[in-house]
């Protein structure tokens, strides 16, 4: 899906937003089957980037060195 | 004009007695930065005295040199009582230093108090070019000395509320000749970088001549120009420098830094976790819930009379729905399975054709009206027995109202 793609990006508080608006709509109750479904599939979706983006980080510590020669 | 030809000597003679009999240049106060400082063997000291626009060559000799009470420095702010003159063996122009002292804080501080309304006025300072400081950086930035305690505090902080993060550390001079530019380069070169989605800029406490490095124009205007944005972290909680003016959110301390920027991760870990997996199946069970009872509550109300139409539309909604929820993870797609089998099963029960097979007739008139009563029916009465195989007609002979049959008539 195009707009997915789009999301790679999209920060963490946001995918969080988003899915708490999903369970929220759900937890109102009274919508359409095919609504209810496609919100959940969007909802277990935000809930595995989420996952996935706290556990992209590599505990990495990199010095960035000058490239021209010191003085 | 004269045709008179001068030697070097004579020239410079000149020169020097012209500046000699200037009363002020005779009895000097200068102030500026020193640079380039060296001690000669001799005990005379060498140096450059600097400000924005212009150097001038010194010379401490020995004798006074062993009055000073600090030991100067390249990067000190100094204030030099002497005079000037020319060296007439180079032709040198320089000062001649007898006393020497340390910019007074007073004296720094009127500076910087100059150096801050300059600045603000040409817009360093400008709230509306602020940018917010990312809730979950992908990468954390760190200008700072490589020795002292800041660095080390600030990447404990990080690894403390976020063992995994990324940091990406660029030291650089916080203090001295060279540190303002120093610090400058490493905001340009993280910038170049563009992996950091925030910069921690700063160092430990110290005087305001050690700080001094965060007031040059250079430090602010790179990290006005930053796009990564950027923490200034200078000094102690009362410690207040341009830099910290500038930059798009002050930290009092480095380890404030560190806290600012930088999540729990266990906290969003545990936010995550509880919308993801306890929140969202839970609405969508108690929803499905919901919905199935709907359907049960159709089928209990119309009973007997569904017609064969309506009960195959009712069993391809409950199919498709079926087919949707096989899309959810396992454990409550098979929840859902049961109640719905459970639901088909009673459908499947009730339905006409159901009925039939267990070896029922359906009772109607002979136009086809159903008869679901005995009393319903009359002797002579023409009715039809529609059966799992076909249909008879038939004529009522006794009707009894009860358990119990009518009695045979004899003919």
């Amino acid at each position: 899906m195009n707009d997915e793609n789009q999301r790679e990006d999209v920060p963490f508080e946001a995918l969080m937003a988003e899915l708490e608006g999903i369970v929220q709509k759900l937890e109102g109750g009274n919508i359409p089957l095919e609504e209810m479904v496609a919100l959940y599939e969007r909802g277990a979706y935000l809930g595995k980037r989420c996952m996935e983006l706290l556990d992209s980080y590599q505990g990495r510590l990199d010095t960035l060195t000058r490239d021209r020669q010191e003085e | 004009m004269t045709d008179r030809i001068l030697t070097v000597t004579q020239l410079n003679d000149y020169v020097a007695a012209i500046l000699n009999g200037d009363p002020m240049l005779r009895a000097l106060k200068v102030q500026g930065e020193i640079s380039g400082f060296k001690r000669h063997s001799s005990g005379h000291l060498y140096f450059m005295l600097k400000d924005e626009n212009a150097v001038i060559r010194c010379v401490m000799f020995r004798s006074a040199a062993l009055t000073l009470r600090f030991a100067p420095q390249d990067g000190m702010h100094v204030i030099v009582d002497g005079y000037a003159s020319l060296y007439t063996r180079d032709g040198q122009f320089q000062l001649y230093a007898q006393a020497m002292q340390k910019e007074g804080e007073g004296e720094l501080y009127k500076r910087f108090l100059l150096l801050k309304a300059r600045l603000e006025a040409m817009g360093y300072f400008d709230a509306a070019r602020k940018r917010p400081i990312p809730a979950l950086p992908r990468c954390v930035g760190v200008i700072t000395s490589p020795t002292g305690a800041a660095v080390q505090d600030i990447i404990e902080i990080i690894r403390r509320r976020f063992p995994s993060m990324d940091i990406q550390f660029c030291p650089a001079q916080v203090q001295g000749t060279g540190a303002a530019e120093d610090i400058a380069d490493a905001v340009r070169r993280m910038n170049g970088a563009k992996r950091a989605s925030v910069l921690i800029v700063g160092r430990g406490g110290g005087s305001i001549e050690d700080l001094w490095a965060f007031n040059e124009p250079a430090v602010v205007k790179a990290i006005y120009e930053s796009t990564i944005p950027v923490v200034s972290a200078v000094g102690h909680e009362t410690d207040f420098t341009l830099a910290d003016f500038t930059a798009d959110l002050r930290a009092p301390t480095p380890s404030a830094a560190a806290e600012l920027c930088v999540p729990e991760y266990a906290v969003l870990l545990q936010r995550a976790d509880e919308l993801a997996s306890v929140r969202l199946p839970r609405a969508m069970l108690r929803s499905v819930a919901v919905k199935r009872e709907r359907v049960e509550l159709l089928l209990r109300a119309r009973g007997f009379s569904l017609a064969g139409h309506n009960v195959s539309i009712l069993r391809e909604r409950l199919k498709t729905q079926t087919q949707k929820l096989s899309r959810l993870p396992a454990q409550l797609l098979r929840e859902q399975r049961n109640a719905l089998q459970g639901t088909l099963n009673r459908l499947a029960s009730l339905s006409p054709g159901a009925v039939l097979a267990r070896g029922f007739a359906i009772v109607s008139d002979a136009e086809g009206r159903l008869l679901g009563e005995a009393g319903e029916l009359s002797k002579d009465m023409e009715i039809l027995l529609r059966m799992r195989d076909g249909t008879a007609r038939a004529r009522i002979e006794d009707v009894a109202i009860g358990n119990n049959p009518p009695e045979r008539s004899r003919p």
